[in-house]
């Protein structure tokens, strides 16, 4: 009993992970070990070259209140949340420990916030590269290239050299936690999952700031635990998907599980697509083999193939049998906005249930949020099955 | 119909040029209308004949070469004369979203109100911005049109150059295996990026004059965009308008004639033109000249940035037609990283003796809104200068909204002015 209290404890713990008052540690943990820590914007920064440097990958969580004073002096409100937010936490000092930063051209206004993060802070390393925003060898082989130049900058600006020895060895760390996370997934397509989907965030998120290797050995023991674990859900609770990008406060999946329903799958980018898809461990080459698992790994909303993703979110939907889709997307996500059309078209060819509902990046609209996530489950009680 | 209307406005236009020639106005643009005109009339009759329409934000060229009729989408959302209707057809008929620029959603409107063809094929990358792409793309896969994405990339060199070619020659194969009657014809591409070539030159020594005080040009004519000539039905005609135009510019330039009367102020302006008439006006009767009208293009257009058709300093070595295609994309400095705007900016207004900038901002313009700061930073550490942001909308802007812009900027030139002294 003590034990499963003990394991009850930790689990909360790594749960939190990614909690303003613990995300930190992690990264001052890596400082005094001597460890240099790169913040991370985009989850298609393919982690493994930095790992391999004996470098900490951060990824950048914005801060989780709603006070964003110093961050519009240089953005405006109506425009992307999370690089908002992000900025606000740069600009409050409480990234102060980052030694560099690393971004793509994932869109046009993350680009900015890149823009904007080098010209105010001045980070001593700095690199972009383009996210592969649709799956071919073309592409491919581009973005091998640009890992490449990342490698030699990296190579540079630690002095270590990142030979394939210490690629493959990355390579095994991360890889082993994909596994794991896949595992914690596929406990959720349970008839009563043994975690709840704010839990799964908390735990996915903690993973991109903590090290890699600690994270493994941390989930690894509570996997047992997890898998026998009991929650009091009922049956007939729906199943829920939540589908957004840069969602990374578990808060947001509190509310709407607080609803009566199960979110037992999600389409995130903090979530299963950041995990999903291994890099091969037998390839010859571990620069084209971490290349080719970012450029085929699932597609986001701001990616060329809209077919591609919508097709994604039926396959979950339908593996961890969802009763519906929520699309909380973030309030001026353009990408999202635009492919709403074609996205509510296609489930509801695919019929599968559907809401959209706008949120900003705290998680503030608590209120709003409740009553539309009421007003869909309640259409779905009254659907027959 | 948008492309009657099209026609009939362009013979207003020449008309009232012809009966009310203004003095302060380029002469040539009579001719600009006319080859104008010439294209919507082009379009009209292969709409008519059946031929394979194609729709591309960059590679119009290469349309062309393949057999595909070139057919403009954001550039004719830009000219329509009743964007509610458009609006209505893209943001509540088929959801489509309102927090985005007026351009991007009236191209989409007019696309899908069955005024204009429906292409065989559309071609979209990752400029000019992000919402022009998804415009495109809700296009294409709202329509069932094959849709072909070419991905701008991030470092600049010779990588970079090779990507982009090889996805060029894939949408090309693609193309040719698509569309029935389609066949790329290399020789064409040439003749097309030549013919570019030439009016860029042409247009490239009317920088030198713009140093001029006064400025020989007038605000409405700073914002015309350069025309390529690829993009027209007799590329020869537009190469003579690109001449026309540049001797235009020396014969004033040599008289000392002015595009404003008694040239008080010199601006650098950004982005997009102000939209309405009574902006030009308001410009024209302060004596705001504007010898510097920065857009995406203009930079390389005016030769701030050289890297031309068969110049081999640059990568050490002779590119094929697909790569120069490659080369021409990666020197638009729209929506790329802020250095690739401001650097050439600060450098125009350094060459052209600006005194201040006005940054304008449109509702939804997701490149621009978040670089503004960074952008009146620099000018002012750098240059010393002061920025106005102007937030203005293409098609939806109220008159009281309309007033209040301009109410902005005369308080804005009047500060300018005073202080210049
Ligand atoms: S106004 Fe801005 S968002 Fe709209 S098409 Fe132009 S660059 Fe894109």
């Amino acid at each position: 009993m003590a034990d499963m209290e003990a394991l009850e404890r930790e689990l909360v713990s790594l749960v939190q992970g990614n909690s303003p008052e613990n995300r930190r540690k992690f990264a001052l943990q890596a400082k005094s070990d001597g460890r240099k820590v790169i913040g991370l914007l985009c989850t298609y920064a393919p982690e493994e070259v930095i790992y391999a440097a004996g470098m900490l990958p951060w990824r950048v969580t914005g801060t989780w209140d709603s006070n964003l004073g110093k961050a519009t002096v240089y953005r405006d409100m109506d425009s992307c949340r999370y690089c908002t937010h992000a900025l606000e936490a740069l600009l409050r000092g409480q990234m102060e420990f980052l030694d560099g930063v690393v971004d793509s051209d994932w869109d046009d206004d993350r680009r900015r916030v890149f823009d904007t993060w080098v010209y105010v802070s001045k980070p001593a390393f700095t690199a972009t590269f383009t996210a592969p925003k649709s799956k071919s060898e073309i592409m491919e082989r581009y973005f091998c290239r640009e890992m490449a130049q990342i490698i030699s900058s990296l190579e540079d600006f630690s002095g270590t050299r990142i030979t394939n020895d210490r690629l493959w060895q990355a390579v095994k760390v991360y890889n082993k936690t994909r596994r794991l996370l896949l595992r914690l997934y596929e406990l959720r397509k349970r008839a009563a999952p043994p975690v709840t989907g704010a839990e799964v965030l908390g735990i996915v998120t903690a993973s991109t700031v903590m090290d890699k290797a600690d994270f493994n050995n941390r989930l690894e023991r509570l996997l047992p635990y997890i898998e026998s674990r009991v929650l009091p859900h009922t049956r007939a609770e729906p199943r829920i998907m939540v589908s957004s990008d840069m969602l990374d406060n578990p808060r947001f999946i509190e509310i709407i599980e607080g609803e009566g329903c199960k979110v037992v799958m999600d389409d995130l980018d903090t979530g299963s697509r950041y995990f999903h898809r291994l890099v091969d461990e037998n390839a010859d080459d571990p620069v084209s083999a971490i290349a080719h698992r970012y450029c085929w790994r699932p597609a986001d909303p701001v990616g060329f193939n809209w077919e591609e993703q919508i097709q994604q979110i039926i396959e979950w939907a339908r593996d961890w049998r969802c009763d519906g889709v929520i699309e909380l997307y973030e309030s001026f996500s353009p990408a999202r906005r635009w492919r709403a059309p074609f996205l509510v078209r296609e489930l509801g060819r695919a019929a599968i249930p559907l809401t959209r509902i706008a949120r900003g990046y705290d998680a503030g609209g608590a209120e709003q949020i409740k009553t539309r996530v009421g007003a869909f489950l309640e259409m779905l009680a009254k659907t027959p099955v | 119909m948008f492309l009657d209307e099209q026609v009939q406005k362009l013979q207003r236009r020449v008309r009232n040029i012809e009966q009310n020639p203004r003095p302060e106005f380029l002469k040539c643009t009579k001719l600009r209308y006319q080859l104008e005109l010439e294209r919507y009339l082009h379009v009209l009759e292969a709409w008519k004949q059946g031929k394979p329409f194609a729709v591309s934000d960059s590679i119009d060229s290469i349309l062309q070469a393949m057999g595909f009729e070139a057919q403009g989408y954001i550039a004719w959302g830009d000219r329509v004369s009743n964007p509610q209707k458009y609006y209505d057809i893209a943001i509540n008929k088929l959801g489509f979203p309102d927090q985005t620029c007026d351009r991007t959603i009236t191209a989409l409107g007019l696309f899908l109100s069955g005024e204009v063809p429906i292409p065989r094929l559309m071609a979209a990358r990752r400029i000019p911005c992000d919402p022009e792409r998804w415009s495109l793309m809700a296009a294409a896969k709202f329509t069932g049109v094959l849709f072909l994405e070419l991905a701008r990339l991030n470092n600049n060199g010779d990588e970079n150059i090779r990507c982009i070619a090889d996805q060029e020659a894939a949408l090309i194969e693609y193309a040719e295996k698509s569309v029935p009657g389609i066949k790329y014809d290399e020789s064409k591409l040439i003749e097309l990026m030549e013919a570019d070539q030439q009016s860029l030159y042409y247009l490239r020594d009317t920088y030198e004059l713009r140093k001029r005080v006064p400025c020989p040009i007038s605000p409405q004519d700073s914002f015309r965009l350069m025309t390529m000539p690829s993009r027209y039905p007799n590329p020869a005609r537009v190469v003579e308008y690109s001449k026309a135009y540049r001797d235009e510019m020396f014969e004033r330039a040599d008289k000392g004639i002015g595009g404003v009367r008694e040239e008080k102020l010199r601006i650098a302006w950004l982005a997009t033109g102000p939209y309405g008439r009574s902006t030009f006006d308001l410009l024209s009767k302060k004596g705001v000249s504007i010898p510097w009208f920065h857009y995406g293009r203009a930079a390389h257009y005016f030769g701030l940035i050289r890297d031309d058709l068969g110049d081999e300093g640059k990568y050490g070595r002779k590119l094929n037609p697909l790569e120069e295609m490659a080369r021409f994309f990666n020197t638009n400095t729209w929506a790329g990283p802020s250095t690739d705007w401001v650097d050439p900016l600060i450098k125009a207004c350094r060459d052209l003796k600006i005194d201040a900038v006005v940054d304008f901002l449109q509702v939804g313009c997701i490149p621009t809104i978040n670089l503004k700061r960074i952008t009146a930073q620099r000018l002012k550490e750098e240059l010393g200068i002061p920025t106005l942001d102007l937030e203005g909308r293409e098609h939806f802007a109220t008159e009281a909204g309309t007033i209040n812009m301009n109410k902005k900027l005369e308080e804005f030139i009047d500060m300018c002015i005073a202080n210049k002294g």
